[in-house]
């Protein structure tokens, strides 16, 4: 039986993504469907991804599909401008590229996560994953106490 | 809580330099679990890049002279320690300058002069951090045991070089066979064995370079490289040096730090460190430090790590 070319991706609202099998191939978890069943026409299912963002990371496995014209400096430049967003998006990236697994995609989100993470306060990182503090106040004094120097 | 696997936590977190991830223990009681559980320690030891300068913080009158370092970990001792070592030092310390940790150990008699032999490193078999010289130093026990000296070549060299789970050190056999030689010590076994170098010249500067022993010919340009471990056939001459030097300081002898990626050598010269690519014969120098020492400093590689200098993971908040 012949690969198809085309394949379809089906987001969790229900938007129809039809894209080459090359770009959808880069997404491990879509590959093992793929390699499991080879539906012939068929919807693949993404429940875990909306269409917003599955447009988003097709973008990306788009420009990452090999293209010897591409030098490596243009893709740095293009993944910076891609990871340009609001932390809320890069949620719903990262989540997506874990669920689709896409190794290079999850290291530039990681990476661009750990950036902005780098010289914020406790407060700041509560207050992007709205985490609530169960320190007591007491508790968080003797951090800053031991380690005063890494909260200057 | 915004629900985030931690798998991928873990993947952001091990990015962070060690003063970010000091501060952020206190967000909450699971980052704070997370952040010092000894996977994540070991995790974040091998993610960081490597950073090449290394500024000693330690605010002491007394000359502080690095031993060895080890994933991050330096062990110090409060002299200066060399061949003109006068006087023994009274403190060996084992330091992480990124947590700002110390282990204050105590010092063994072969410490402070200048025919003793040391090495710091990491032992895999044990996954414990180990102090050599005459005597062992285990960080798991906190204790010094003595071992026995079992070789007829004479040790020259102070430092020691860990490789394949032994030590060795540059040595020299007296007698009718006169010649440079190499000493091995089995950390399992706990025993000596000798080994032959590539050549009866001297040589210098013994290390680990991408993944086999290598040394230095002392009056030549040449680099060896021991291609398999404990074989002498196997003892390699290395691609012709592509440093030249055209300022007339050519005495100084260039050395390589690191193998990095496609051929390119990280080497130090002359106070400068250089990066030398050896495919194209083209070098370029990344930094020059200045040293008012009449001899030349040690540079060594160092990396910021959570690994605690106390023996284990769960002392992060351990002395200032």
């Amino acid at each position: 039986m012949a690969f198809t070319k085309k394949v379809t991706l089906k987001s969790s609202d229900g938007e129809l993504f039809i894209i080459d099998r090359a770009v959808a191939l880069q997404s491990r978890t879509i590959q093992y469907v793929l390699e499991d069943t080879n539906p012939v026409d068929a919807i693949i299912p993404v429940p875990a991804v909306d269409a917003r963002t599955l447009s988003k990371v097709l973008e990306y496995c788009k420009k990452h599909l090999i293209d010897l014209n591409t030098d490596f400096e243009d893709y740095s430049k293009w993944d910076k401008d891609f990871v340009d967003a609001e932390v809320w998006m890069l949620y719903d990236l990262i989540m997506a590229a874990d669920y689709l697994h896409i190794p290079p995609l999850i290291d530039l989100i990681c990476d661009k996560i750990a950036s902005m993470f780098k010289g914020q306060t406790p407060d700041k990182i509560r207050e992007i994953f709205n985490i609530d503090n169960d320190f007591s106040k007491e508790e968080e004094e003797d951090f800053k106490k031991k380690s005063g120097w890494a909260f200057k | 809580m915004t629900y985030i696997p931690e798998v991928i936590m873990v993947d952001i977190l091990s990015r962070l330099p060690v003063k970010s991830l000091l501060r952020f223990r206190c967000v909450c009681k699971a980052w704070c679990t997370l952040i010092s559980r000894p996977q994540f320690v070991e995790t974040h030891l091998h993610d960081l890049a490597v950073d090449l300068e290394l500024h000693l913080g330690i605010s002491n009158k007394r000359t502080a002279t690095v031993l060895d370092s080890c994933n991050g970990l330096l062990c110090v001792i409060d002299c200066f320690y060399g061949f003109y070592s006068l006087k023994p030092p009274q403190k060996l310390i084992l330091w992480n300058p990124s947590t700002r940790q110390c282990n204050h150990i105590p010092c063994p008699s072969f410490v402070g002069y200048q025919n003793c032999m040391y090495s710091f490193f990491y032992d895999p078999d044990s996954d414990d951090y180990k102090i050599n010289g005459i005597d062992i130093f285990t960080l798991k026990t906190n204790e010094w045991r003595t071992v026995e000296e079992t070789h007829s070549s004479v040790i020259r060299y102070w430092s020691a070089t860990y490789f394949n789970g032994n030590l060795h050190w540059l040595a020299f056999r007296y007698g009718e066979d006169e010649r440079s030689s190499m000493v091995a010590f089995s950390i399992r076994e706990e025993k000596f064995q000798e080994m032959e170098l590539p050549s009866q010249r001297a040589v210098f500067g013994l290390r680990v370079l991408g993944g086999c022993l290598c040394v230095d010919g002392l009056y030549t340009n040449d680099k060896w490289v021991m291609e398999e471990y404990g074989i002498k056939e196997s003892w390699k001459r290395l691609m012709a040096f592509p440093y030249r030097v055209g300022d007339g300081s050519s005495w100084k002898l260039p050395r390589v730090l690191r193998f990095l990626e496609n051929g390119v050598l990280l080497v130090l010269h002359d106070w400068k460190l250089v990066l030398c690519d050896s495919k194209n014969n083209t070098w370029k120098i990344i930094t020059s430090y200045c040293s008012s020492a009449p001899y030349e400093r040690e540079v060594g590689l160092y990396i910021q790590t959570l690994v605690s200098p106390y023996g284990s993971g769960d002392r992060l908040t351990g002395n200032q």
